[in-house]
């Protein structure tokens, strides 16, 4: 979700379009597209094309229809992002974004985090939200290979076409005043001119040089080793850094990639553990109801901090009246019920609007709860929906019926 | 039907031992044949200005692609035939194994994992080739590519590097380097390597004059939808600029200039040195 995000910001404003009007003496196809003799299109078909990858990219980010748009997203992408390469220079910092795209198009990214999951969610409450699977970790796994391999190629590279001449000559310092110079290295200016600094420090650059053909060479350990994880990893990405604020060209597409490396299950833990169970509303429903259980599945999708504790007002209800003894078993059941943190209840609408404030993914629309109208609108549509709710078969049940 | 479990080796095996045969023993002896009009067409066609360079350019050519791409391909075919045994296999497996502390996952269906398996050994096998075969710079096979920036040892002066400019319909007219919004959907890196390519090509003449109108065509076509708003141009000129630089880079802003090519707007085809 959010590499497709940060796709749909960088590729937002790119013109593709533009490179079917290029005269095609500047045209030299290189690899798949000149395997597959892919041609550059009439310019509104480009448009065409590059309107529907970007949708497609918007749609992978969200979640919708995943399977699909992941899959349009990498075979579109691969087109678009392969035309520019075979006009004059291969971008480096692109191909990494096809694989990363075949990766997840063959993933099942959609289960976690997306709109897909929460409809899922919505129609079985009853499945649990995403099992433990290796389904869920080849993807992460195939792009450490994939990082691990670039940086390991480049190191051998350097290693092939000037032996140790990178790190025991002045190449590096060269390759900084050089980058000063701006009109002849198109690269792209430094972000600064440290570089013009370092130059004057030769074995500085040395040193700098043999840490960097040292971590290109040595990220595939990270494949297998922890350590290597929380070193060379921080140490390629401080690398790449360094030389856009060196050099200057950027390596922002491959900074995506980087999210792969982020351990974010742990994250989670450790924001989710942070938070003070004393701080926690708690979601009153009636566990009988098919949709009240959707509701339920969804928010536990977006509930991704554990910040709401949910109880079933008939199954759990000597629990409940223990910790709540002012509330009433036939109330819960009728309106959602939440105790928030504060200990204030609220009910139907209002118990929505409570919890939007305690789930940071529904903070966006919170605000809007509160705009004139919307409460009025909001409680008549909820009673309405509670009312339908008990005439399709889902009656509320009487204190019996509670264990 | 059981295989007998040397089998796989067997075969990986003879095929190594036919690969290697080919690109040592039977392409060379092709090679030889075709050079001295025999064997097939293709490969006589193949051997271009056979008239200017002896048999033994065309072998050695062969040998620098084939021996490299050859031996990734044995390194594979090795690591495939040590996995096709069950012990090998059952340490690696071991050797990789989650550690006692990472949670029990269970295994995706076996399906994705052939898809999976393919996508990781196309990617791996791919780039180790590529890497092998190291061809030109900016020539790669992508989205495979060996990674070359920076790998070669750069000399420090001079530093020479061709730019487009643009002359401008005024009087008296200026020049201004046409980088940035002048010259999308090209950045400046793809827009210098172009010109290194086709100044360097055997009909330069006509590329670059095609090439250089057609810049001009685009920047005054984008001018006029308001894509940018630099002035109108009465011509382009493509220039080698050569700094002899400094540690302090202090000479960057007085690179001496050399005109290669120019097209004026008034006349397309026009061209000058």
């Amino acid at each position: 979700m959010l590499f497709f995000a940060l796709m749909v910001v960088f590729f937002a404003r790119r013109d593709y379009a533009g490179w079917a009007d290029v005269s095609r003496v500047f045209w030299k196809p290189v690899g798949i597209v000149a395997l597959l003799r892919m041609p550059v299109l009439p310019q509104p078909a480009l448009a065409a094309v590059s309107v529907a990858w970007k949708a497609l990219l918007v749609l992978s980010a969200l979640g919708i229809f995943t399977r699909i748009s992941t899959a349009g997203a990498f075979l579109l992408g691969t087109y678009l992002i392969g035309i520019p390469e075979s006009f004059g220079k291969i971008h480096h910092a692109d191909a990494i974004l096809v694989w990363a795209m075949a990766t997840l198009a063959l993933s099942r990214s959609g289960d976690g985090w997306s709109v897909d999951a929460l409809m899922r969610a919505a129609r079985r409450p009853e499945e649990p939200s995403t099992p433990r699977s290796g389904e869920y970790t080849w993807p992460i796994r195939m792009m450490w290979l994939v990082m691990s391999i670039i940086f390991f190629s480049a190191g051998v590279s350097k290693l092939r076409h000037g032996g140790l001449a990178f790190v025991t000559t002045d190449a590096l310092a060269t390759h900084f005043i050089h980058s000063n110079y701006g009109l002849g290295r198109p690269a792209g200016a430094p972000l600064m001119e440290w570089g013009l600094w370092f130059a004057q420090h030769p074995a500085l650059c040395r040193a700098m040089a043999a840490v960097s053909l040292f971590l290109e060479l040595a990220l595939p350990l990270a494949l297998f080793s922890r350590w290597a994880r929380r070193i060379v990893v921080p140490g390629v990405f401080s690398l790449q850094l360094g030389i856009t604020f060196l050099m200057g060209p950027d390596f922002l597409r491959f900074a995506f990639c980087y999210l792969f490396w982020v351990p974010w299950e742990k994250m989670g833990a450790v924001l989710k553990n942070s938070t003070d169970t004393h701080r926690r509303h708690h979601f009153l429903y009636d566990g009988s109801c098919g949709l009240c259980q959707k509701t339920v599945a969804v928010l536990r999708r977006v509930d991704l901090l554990g910040r709401i504790v949910f109880h079933d007002a008939l199954r759990d209800w000597p629990a409940i009246q223990a910790a709540f003894p002012g509330l009433r078993q036939e109330e819960c059941l009728e309106n959602m019920h939440v105790v928030t943190s504060s200990g204030r209840v609220e009910t139907g609408f209002d118990a929505y609007r409570a919890i939007s404030w305690s789930v940071p993914l529904l903070w966006p629309i919170a605000p809007l709860l509160y705009l004139p109208g919307v409460p009025t609108v909001g409680r008549r549509v909820y009673a309405a929906v509670a009312r339908g709710r008990h005439r399709g078969g889902c009656p509320v049940p009487t204190r019996s019926a509670a264990p | 039907m059981r295989f007998p479990k040397w089998l796989p080796a067997v075969l990986v095996g003879v095929a190594l031992a036919l690969l290697w045969a080919i690109v040592e023993v039977v392409a060379p002896t092709a090679i030889r044949n075709a050079h001295s009009g025999r064997g097939p067409l293709a490969l006589q066609q193949a051997l271009s200005g056979r008239h200017l360079h002896p048999a033994s350019h065309y072998v050695a050519v062969w040998r620098r692609r084939a021996r490299p791409a050859a031996a990734a391909v044995t390194v594979v075919g090795l690591l495939a035939a040590a996995m096709s045994s069950a012990a090998i296999r059952r340490r690696v497996a071991r050797a990789l194994a989650p550690g006692t502390d990472s949670p029990v996952a269970s295994l995706p269906p076996p399906g994705r994992r052939a898809a999976v398996a393919c996508l990781a050994l196309g990617f791996t096998g791919g780039s180790l080739i590529e890497l092998a075969i190291d061809p030109p710079y900016r020539r790669e096979h992508w989205p495979f590519s060996q990674y070359r920036m920076y790998s070669e040892t750069p000399i420090r002066s001079p530093l020479v590097a061709r730019l487009l400019f643009g002359v401008t319909a005024e009087d008296p007219p200026r020049e201004i380097p046409l980088q940035g919004v002048y010259i999308r959907p090209f950045d400046s890196a793809r827009m210098a390597i172009s010109w290194n390519r086709l100044d360097q090509a055997p009909d330069r003449e006509r590329l670059l004059t095609a090439a250089l109108a057609d810049c001009l065509r685009r920047y005054e076509l984008r001018r006029a939808r308001g894509a940018h708003a630099g002035p109108r141009l009465g011509a382009v000129r493509l220039y080698r600029l050569t700094w002899d630089v400094d540690d302090r880079a202090s000479t960057r802003d007085s690179p001496a200039k050399d005109l290669i090519w120019e097209v004026q707007a008034s006349n397309p085809q026009s061209r000058s040195r």
